[in-house]
């Protein structure tokens, strides 16, 4: 009996064992470059991220997913560099990712968005993003990565810029 | 302890393979006369295999979809319960797969395939599934196979009600009512059936964001409801039947995991309406079979966030006539003549669009001693324009005398007509596509023995390997839109093996059914430049796959372990993304009651016990373990 437990044991550690995907971290950035987004078809879940090097003169495709293990999402529409993090906006996935710049790699994701079109940081611990489905600008704390409130415009928004101290939406 | 532990493969156990009484009492009947038409003759050198009523007893509550991957070796990608399920035989495409009615296809002519969870397996009394060349026999354009869904009578004097009823998780409710009634020349049959679920499954999204999230499947809603009502009369020489099969289906179809769950509002409606008279005559020259059907499919998707309304409508009329006869004292001869026509109206085509086809066929089968051929010979007119002929030839060789065991070889050439969307569905369609080709070679072997009367053993082995030429691609066009084109040489090549076996002692009976089946379906030469594909696994086919089938049974009561594997499938063309394989463990135990010559039947059973995390279809989950309790009602009464 007690062989048959521990042989129960084994198995039991066995079938829990799961490797961990080792995913290199890769600078994408160094020497300067462009990102290119790819939406992707709507509802595939296919948009990704491309990055070319300006340096190496080399099309990195894909890059969010090769440094996450996980797909961008469905949609992504839009994206601004703040800092060290890249905000890439995921219109029909309902969220911002939040990457490091250089490497993509994950830092936090922002969900919970109504189909969110454009961010524009507003300040160091603030940021607009518009909605093309609600009639709200989400306010995006910068500091925590999350959603602090909302803006009720009474209708549908798309673009948005900053002059001097008003934001035009 | 150890004796306890011993008795729980016991429990979980039927007596499903075969037709094996759970109860050992010998009650003598009288003998009944079963006819049908002749679309089952057994061909030599050909795999054709057959879920017997046995199975599709125990399984009536599910669709197609689910009991082919469980019992064959046929990979079905399916969105989930009630989603689009299509088969891949062979290492093929869904359109290469023929989905029969008694004979006639019932493929949607659109897209030139079956959504397998529309069929519901209670509807049908026999499933024969044709493998490779072997579905020439029935129909053309069968490149990976064909399945053809028998119903048939048994002229017998009695009257027999079922009822069958399931309730499960995730809000699963499913009935069927039969009634069969009538003596030795006529007999009706009367199904019906109703079907919902839910579907509002928890499942773990690790790729929505940056930490995994636990959510609840949403819009994914499905109602199905239908029946089938059939009329046969028969007399000494000949028989007559009248068929219909109406169902409607509405669903909600669930979003990919990638997107905002709240966003997904896409629903499908199916409609479809089957009719179908046949007639069989027995001369003294041979026997003449005459079919017509007539067949409506609607289709209606919406998804209001995409602005996408399609409203779709097919109906096909089609008359199929056979004779065959025997030539000598060992072989004999069949002719069928086979017309289709199809008119599609669709918010997706420029306008109405018909399409008429006619197929001759004959075919020699030779049986001599040990030894059997078959050669088969087809035309296919479309539009008042010849094809190409297709061919098929096979032999069968007995090992040795007085045994089953078999050696077979069969060579086939088939061809497939485009789908009326790959010609015509705008904007896209092009209505100069070719035939697809296939040339398919195979080898087999396979042995059938008993031992001591209580056991009896059956082994197959297939190897296939099969060449797709001018295969239809839908790929980014010049403009802004995707285009279909004959683009693509593909070769599959695969083994396909199985072994069951059954024992049977007094009041006990046991038996179990391993079936694994490698594919390797390998993309060509193609007509995109810079084409990564090439050399490469198709998307979706899985290099491997096995079912594991155990039952046994003790007196009245049964259990059954079903565990299904399927292997890793790739996801994009250039094979650089993957899902893993699975393992999926059924497992169901119940009790039959007779009650004179009626019986109650209850069971229940537990799917997906070990509670996997898969995907048949990337990002659209599938349920964890869920529970069902299945109760049965048979009244028998003797004229």
């Amino acid at each position: 009996m007690k062989k048959l437990t521990n042989l129960l044991l084994l198995l039991t550690v066995l079938v829990a064992c799961k490797k961990t995907p080792d995913i290199p971290s890769v600078n994408y950035t160094m020497g300067g470059g462009v990102y290119i987004m790819d939406e992707g078809n709507f509802m595939g879940g296919n948009g990704s991220l491309s990055f070319y090097s300006y340096d190496s003169l080399k099309m990195y495709n894909d890059i969010f997913t090769k440094a996450n293990g996980r797909p961008l999402g469905d949609i992504p529409y839009s994206m601004i560099i703040k800092d060290d993090n890249a905000y890439i906006v995921v219109n029909n996935s309902g969220k911002i990712e939040v990457a490091d710049q250089a490497t993509l790699q994950s830092k936090a994701t922002i969900n919970g968005l109504i189909s969110p079109r454009n961010m524009m940081v507003i300040n160091d611990s603030k940021a607009y993003v518009t909605s093309l489905y609600s009639d709200s600008v989400a306010i995006i704390s910068l500091s925590n990565k999350s959603i602090s409130g909302y803006i009720n415009i009474r209708r549908t928004s798309e673009a948005i810029v900053l002059v001097g101290n008003k934001a035009y939406i | 302890m150890k004796n306890t532990l011993l008795y729980i493969p016991l429990f979980f156990t039927l007596p499903l393979l075969g037709n094996k009484p759970v109860i050992n009492d010998t009650i003598r009947i009288k003998e009944v006369v079963i006819r049908t038409r002749n679309v089952d003759t057994p061909v030599s050198g050909y795999k054709k295999t057959t879920i017997d009523t046995a199975i599709l007893s125990f399984n009536r509550n599910k669709n197609l979809s689910d009991l082919l991957l469980e019992n064959t070796g046929i990979f079905v990608k399916s969105y989930g319960m009630g989603g689009t399920a299509t088969p891949s035989f062979r290492g093929t495409g869904a359109s290469h797969t023929i989905i029969d009615w008694n004979g006639i296809s019932i493929n949607s002519p659109m897209p030139g395939q079956s959504d397998l969870s529309l069929i519901p397996a209670g509807l049908i009394d026999e499933i024969q599934i044709y493998y490779g060349g072997a579905s020439m026999q029935l129909n053309s354009g069968g490149i990976g196979g064909a399945i053809n869904l028998e119903t048939k009578p048994i002229f017998k004097r009695e009257t027999i009600i079922s009822a069958n009823s399931l309730s499960g998780s995730f809000g699963r409710y499913s009935g069927l009512i039969k009634v069969k009634s009538g003596n030795t020349n006529l007999q009706t049959v009367t199904k019906a059936f109703f079907q919902k679920a839910e579907n509002n499954f928890r499942y773990l999204n690790d790729k929505i964001s940056f930490e995994p999230i636990w959510q609840t499947r949403n819009n994914s809603q499905v109602q199905q409801k239908g029946f089938m009502q059939e009329v046969y009369f028969h007399r000494e020489s000949y028989t007559a039947s009248a068929r219909v099969w109406y169902e409607t289906s509405d669903r909600n179809l669930p979003a990919s995991i990638l997107t905002l769950q709240s966003n997904s509002n896409e629903k499908q409606f199916d409609e479809s309406l089957r009719t179908m008279v046949n007639y069989d005559i027995s001369v003294p020259q041979g026997n003449f079979t005459v079919t017509a059907a007539w067949l409506m499919s609607r289709l209606n998707y919406s998804n209001q966030l995409a602005d996408i309304d399609s409203r779709n409508l097919s109906e096909s009329l089609m008359l199929k006539a056979s004779y065959d006869d025997r030539i000598g004292d060992y072989s004999k001869l069949k002719v069928v003549l086979d017309r289709q026509s199809d008119l599609i109206k669709s918010n997706n085509y420029d306008h109405n669009t018909t399409r008429s086809t006619t197929t001759l066929t004959v075919s020699v089968n030779r049986k001599k001693e040990h030894v059997c051929t078959f050669f088969l010979l087809r035309e296919i007119i479309i539009k008042n324009k010849i094809q190409i002929p297709d061919f098929s030839a096979g032999v069968q060789i007995g090992l040795i005398n007085d045994k089953d065991y078999f050696l077979g070889a069969n060579i086939s050439k088939n061809s497939k007509i485009p789908a009326m969307n790959d010609l015509y569905w705008s904007p896209g369609g092009n209505s100069n596509l070719k035939n697809e080709h296939s040339l398919s070679t195979e080898i087999s072997y396979s042995m059938k023995e008993k031992i001591a009367d209580i056991i009896e053993i059956k082994y197959d082995l297939s190897a296939y390997h099969n060449v797709i030429t001018d295969m239809i691609l839908w790929h980014p066009g010049e403009f802004s839109y995707w285009t279909a084109d004959n683009l693509k040489t593909v070769k599959a090549t695969g083994l396909e093996s199985t072994l069951s076996a059954n024992y049977s002692l007094d009041n006990f009976h046991s038996g179990f059914k391993l079936a694994y089946s490698f594919t390797k379906s390998v993309g060509g030469r193609s007509g995109i430049s810079d084409d990564a594909s090439v050399g490469k696994q198709l998307i979706y086919i899985p290099e491997n796959q096995a079912n594991y089938l155990l039952t046994l049974g003790y007196r009245r009561l049964y259990s059954t372990w079903v565990a299904c594997f399927v292997g890793k499938r790739y996801t994009t063309s250039d094979n650089s993304e993957y899902l893993t394989g699975y393992v999926v463990n059924n497992l169901t135990a119940g009790i039959k009651i007779p009650i004179k010559k009626s019986s109650a039947d209850i069971s229940f059973s537990i799917d997906n016990v070990l509670n996997a995390e898969y995907q048949s279809i990337a990002y659209y989950p599938l349920p964890g373990r869920s529970y069902n309790i299945k109760i049965s009602i048979q009244f028998v009464k003797q004229k």
